[in-house]
């Protein structure tokens, strides 16, 4: 992931993601599953936020307001199929298509604590949200 | 004035057809080449407002979104191509094979325009670039798919196409 110290963009070039699925039984749509997950969790921990309104409606609820990821911000996704059989799934087969998710909040997280220093617990990792957590530390500091 | 005098009438060749149709002065073209008697319902209604691309379609050779164009902008002779009409040409059935081998369609939705999409950017740039593919077709949206396969597709299918090319300059 890189940084832009400046105005404290994130980017992600690259993704590699290993996902144990016990047996792959469509490695086209398996790898499908995998790299479209990806996508989304990183969408979650970088541009997608929903919000709500103070009476209960929807703040972002259009295309133009909640950003999807496009084509160019989507990194190169590297996706690596583990097989370790569970025996208590069909063929030996587990779930696949949730579990990309649950990687990129934390990912993107520990990446901006490992080159800032500062610890985000919302998502999506914003530069707002970095901005404030600097100036806190900074302000703890002073 | 009854409701028929209010309607419009265009002569456009569709997909190589031509065809009449009619159609409400306010009427927006995706609504028109959606509804019958056309029923082209591989124009998807994605958002409404031109953010997702899914309702994309080639107007005289230029790729233009179906829901913010009035249908009665359209002037006689206008010529049309959506994905209904891909399997009509070369390029459009290898990029159709192409994305179905490498697994750029799961859900289909953002499929009939990335296909179009993809076809305007070949027709653009014969070898692009993966950068220049994903230039090219960031204006449509996917959530499935990670845009990993799609580009992948592509590729396959500018290299196809370049492959048919050379092996024409060899026989010729």
């Amino acid at each position: 992931m890189e940084i832009d110290l400046e105005l404290l963009e994130l980017r992600v070039p690259r993704v590699y993601v290993v996902s144990d699925l016990g047996r792959t039984v469509n490695p086209t749509l398996a790898r499908g599953q995998v790299a479209g997950g990806t996508l989304q969790s990183l969408g979650y921990a970088l541009c997608e936020e929903v919000g709500v309104r103070p009476d209960g409606a929807l703040l972002r609820d259009r295309f133009q307001t909640y950003i999807l990821p496009t084509t160019l911000d989507a990194p190169q996704i590297d996706v690596a199929l583990l097989e370790i059989p569970y025996s208590r799934g069909p063929g030996g087969a587990k779930g696949l298509g949730e579990m990309p998710m649950s990687g990129g909040g934390p990912a993107v997280a520990n990446a901006v604590a490992h080159a800032l220093g500062v610890r985000i617990t919302d998502l999506p990792v914003a530069p707002e949200r970095i901005l404030a957590a600097m100036q806190r530390r900074e302000g703890r500091s002073s | 004035m009854t409701r028929s005098e209010q309607m419009l009438e265009r002569r456009w060749t569709i997909n190589g057809e031509p065809r009449r149709v009619r159609f409400e002065p306010l009427a927006r073209l995706l609504d028109v080449l959606r509804e019958p008697p056309l029923e082209l319902i591989s124009l998807k209604e994605g958002c409404g407002e031109g953010e997702c691309g899914a309702c994309s379609l080639i107007i005289d050779g230029e790729l233009q979104l179906g829901c913010l164009i009035a249908a009665a902008q359209l002037e006689d002779g206008t010529e049309l191509l959506t994905a209904e009409g891909l399997h009509a040409s070369a390029l459009g059935q290898s990029l159709m094979k192409s994305y179905d081998t490498a697994g750029a369609v799961q859900c289909g939705y953002c499929s009939p325009g990335m296909l179009l999409g993809s076809y305007a950017l070949l027709k653009r740039n014969a070898a692009p670039s993966e950068e220049q593919i994903r230039a090219g077709l960031a204006g449509h949206l996917c959530r499935c798919t990670g845009y990993s396969a799609i580009v992948e597709a592509v590729q396959r299918a500018a290299d196809e196409a370049e492959g048919d090319e050379k092996a024409e300059e060899v026989r010729s």
